[in-house]
């Protein structure tokens, strides 16, 4: 049974991409779960609770997914009354969410899964949240995962997405040039995701488009075209 | 058990909203086993720790005469 069949234009190639891009982000979380908090906690605690915060005033009532929802980071953005499903794609993360879940008091969902090929029917959430998610992704699976993601939000919904942008400014560019390897092995990301050239492909319109950070970061609202 | 205290549970009515990753298609829970069956893929997902693991590269391929739903065996 071919893999690539789930996946839009589905050819064989692209389904070993998704096989083995998979393995790469598999292996990076596994490795840093246990740290990921104190690594990441000095931009968590300086400037991404900040952002998070203004990304979940654009979340819908109803039912949100978080999608790569790593180790909970965005739970005490999660709005009050929604019904939340958390997914990832390794244990060791949802593991790390399972905890934070518990110590807010949050009913979080929790499942496993691959963001190219989502086990939700077609427009099942009113919100789908991806913060520093799709900068995992090279080129060829932006589009897959975007159409993914527009599959299982309603109708009317929104797409709230969070991640690096590649930085006009020469000081920056340099800087994000300089901790790219580091990004890469701990993070399996990049400061450059071309998500946004994307965005028509996927039936999707930006209803908000913010740069925050300078330029280091982009916000991006999204509402599926009418189908 | 952790996964009974409903924070992170298998919620009946949460498994309305899970299908098959590979077909899309509708998945039946097996509770004895503590699988998520789709008939259509052949293949069974487990439930460990109280999270349906949701990935074809998980997931048991379905034995002989086993792909058939429950209610129709004798």
């Amino acid at each position: 049974m071919s893999r690539a069949r789930s996946i839009d234009g589905g050819e064989e190639e692209l389904g070993g991409l998704v096989e083995a891009q998979a393995r790469e982000v598999l292996r990076a979380y596994e490795r840093i779960a246990p740290i990921y908090d104190l690594l990441d906690g000095l931009y968590e605690w300086s400037w991404k609770r900040r952002l998070r915060a203004e990304l979940f005033a654009h979340a819908l009532p109803g039912r949100l997914l978080d999608v790569g929802v790593g180790t909970g980071c965005n739970m005490p953005f999660y709005p009050k009354d929604a019904e939340i499903v958390g997914i990832d794609a390794s244990p060791a993360m949802l593991e790390r969410a399972r905890t934070r879940a518990r110590r807010l008091g949050r009913t979080v969902e929790l499942r496993r899964m691959n963001l190219l090929e989502l086990a939700f029917p077609d427009g099942a959430f009113d919100t789908v949240v991806a913060t520093f998610v799709l900068l995992c992704l090279p080129d060829e699976l932006q589009l897959p995962a975007l159409r993914e993601l527009a599959r299982v939000t309603r109708p009317g919904g929104r797409i709230l997405l969070l991640d690096y942008h590649r930085s006009s400014r020469t000081a920056v560019r340099w800087w994000m040039r300089l901790l790219s390897a580091w990004l890469r092995w701990a993070f399996a990301a990049r400061f450059d995701p071309t998500t946004e050239q994307h965005l028509a492909e996927a039936g999707l319109r930006p209803l908000v488009r913010a740069q925050r950070m300078g330029d280091g970061v982009t916000l991006l609202v999204l509402e599926p075209d009418a189908r | 058990m952790a996964e009974r205290e409903g924070e992170v549970g298998v919620d009946p009515r949460l498994l309305e909203l899970l299908v098959c990753p590979l077909t899309k298609g509708p998945l039946r829970w097996d509770r004895a086993k503590n699988e998520l069956v789709s008939e259509q893929a052949g293949l069974a997902y487990p439930i460990r720790d109280g999270i349906p693991i949701m990935l074809v590269e998980e997931a048991r391929p379905l034995g002989e005469g086993e792909a058939v739903p429950e209610e129709l065996r004798r």
